[in-house]
């Protein structure tokens, strides 16, 4: 009897631990906010700031697509008239490829407009996360105040770039 | 392993597809319905008293598919004269045997390639092009034309060449000829092309997945 007593107290425990950690999985993100260590709020940053880094490559390769749009249409059209000129292809065709390239055009400086509002939410989204992991360290009681002071700036700029960029859609910075 | 083995089956195959697009586009963008571009044909001057005499080629187009046609002479003494009738058309002259050279046939372009001017002038419409001795017409039908543009007319037509022999021992009239049919090129390579992209955007898909899924430690 007495190993079954032992069975049924393992069980009994063996749930209670189940049922501590499915109510630490429950925690959400802002009961942890607090807490989070350093090494987590490194993680939101870094990954935060991979993501931008992406979603801004995305978006200058866009914009710089679009904008060198009129070059290529005027090399492909010179392309398209010097293989008529060869007797590559004949009048129809060359009428053809000239739509095209017009399309083709169209399309260069159209994709801008998708791709940079994808963008544009990939970075406020990874924003976010870089947000989350200064607010982390802010609120990060082991960590000197200077720094916390400092990393909490940081999250407030990050927050103002971010209600800048989201409410306003003609934000230029020119380095030049 | 398996995975790695399928990425690097999409990437070969996604590679494939953008090398093979533009090679097919290129082989299957024009099928060739008759080419006596090098060996000429060889007519009895009679076949411009009579259509029967005359060389003819049948050619079948769909909508918006048209007809590129490469006529020349390069022989002493030869006139000689391209029409496209109807199908009808010819079946009726053909049936009379009448003289192609009181016929009038559908209109069709010709350029003449004139360097660095502007194509649109150095494109014409007509509905007969001749040749006396020497000479080469690069020819684009579609079924009409409207200025200098083709209009599509889905149906069948046959191209007639007859001519003269002015000598007064040779009666043979030669010409080269080639003719061929828009084929499937375009849509071909674009498939192709198409796939490759989509392959290649799957492979760097499924890539980033593996390497964030390696990566993640749970944030």
């Amino acid at each position: 009897m007495g190993w079954l007593a032992g069975l049924c107290l393992y069980k009994i425990t063996k749930k209670g631990d189940l049922k501590v950690n499915a109510k630490k999985d429950k925690e959400s993100l802002f009961d942890r906010l607090p807490l989070m260590d350093k090494k987590r709020a490194m993680k939101f940053i870094i990954y935060g700031l991979i993501t931008a880094i992406l979603f801004g490559i995305i978006m200058m390769t866009s914009r710089s697509i679009a904008q060198n749009a009129g070059t290529w249409y005027n090399m492909a059209n010179q392309d398209n008239s010097m293989n008529y000129w060869n007797g590559v292809y004949g009048y129809t065709d060359y009428v053809q490829r000239q739509q095209e390239i017009s399309r083709i055009r169209y399309w260069m400086e159209f994709q801008d407009v998708i791709f940079m509002n994808v963008a544009r939410v990939g970075v406020n989204i990874a924003l976010v996360f870089v947000l989350i992991g200064f607010l982390g360290f802010a609120v990060n009681d082991n960590l000197d105040p200077r720094t916390r002071w400092v990393s909490l700036i940081i999250a407030g700029v990050i927050l103002f770039i971010m209600m800048f960029t989201t409410f306003f859609s003609s934000i230029v910075v020119t380095v030049s | 392993m398996e995975r790695k083995k399928i990425l690097i089956i999409i990437l070969i195959i996604g590679i494939a597809c953008l090398i093979l697009g533009p090679v097919l586009g290129f082989l299957m963008n024009k099928i060739t319905v008759s080419d006596n571009s090098v060996i000429p044909v060889s007519i009895s001057e009679a076949s411009s008293s009579g259509i029967q005499d005359a060389h003819s080629i049948p050619i079948t187009l769909d909508k918006g598919q048209k007809a590129i046609i490469q006529f020349a002479v390069y022989y002493e003494n030869i006139t000689t004269t391209l029409k496209i009738f109807g199908l009808g058309v010819y079946n009726r002259q053909y049936a009379l045997n009448s003289a192609p050279t009181g016929l009038t046939g559908r209109n069709f372009l010709y350029s003449i390639f004139a360097y660095g001017q502007s194509p649109s002038s150095s494109t014409f419409s007509t509905n007969s092009r001749s040749i006396t001795e020497d000479g080469f017409y690069y020819m684009e039908f579609a079924g009409d034309t409207n200025g200098d543009y083709l209009i599509s007319v889905p149906g069948q037509y046959v191209i007639v060449v007859y001519g003269t022999n002015s000598s007064p021992t040779d009666t043979d009239v030669l010409f080269n000829i080639k003719v061929e049919v828009d084929g499937p090129g375009t849509f071909l390579s674009s498939l192709f092309i198409t796939i490759g992209i989509l392959l290649l955007v799957l492979w760097v898909g499924l890539l980033a997945y593996a390497y964030i899924k390696l990566l993640r430690r749970g944030i």
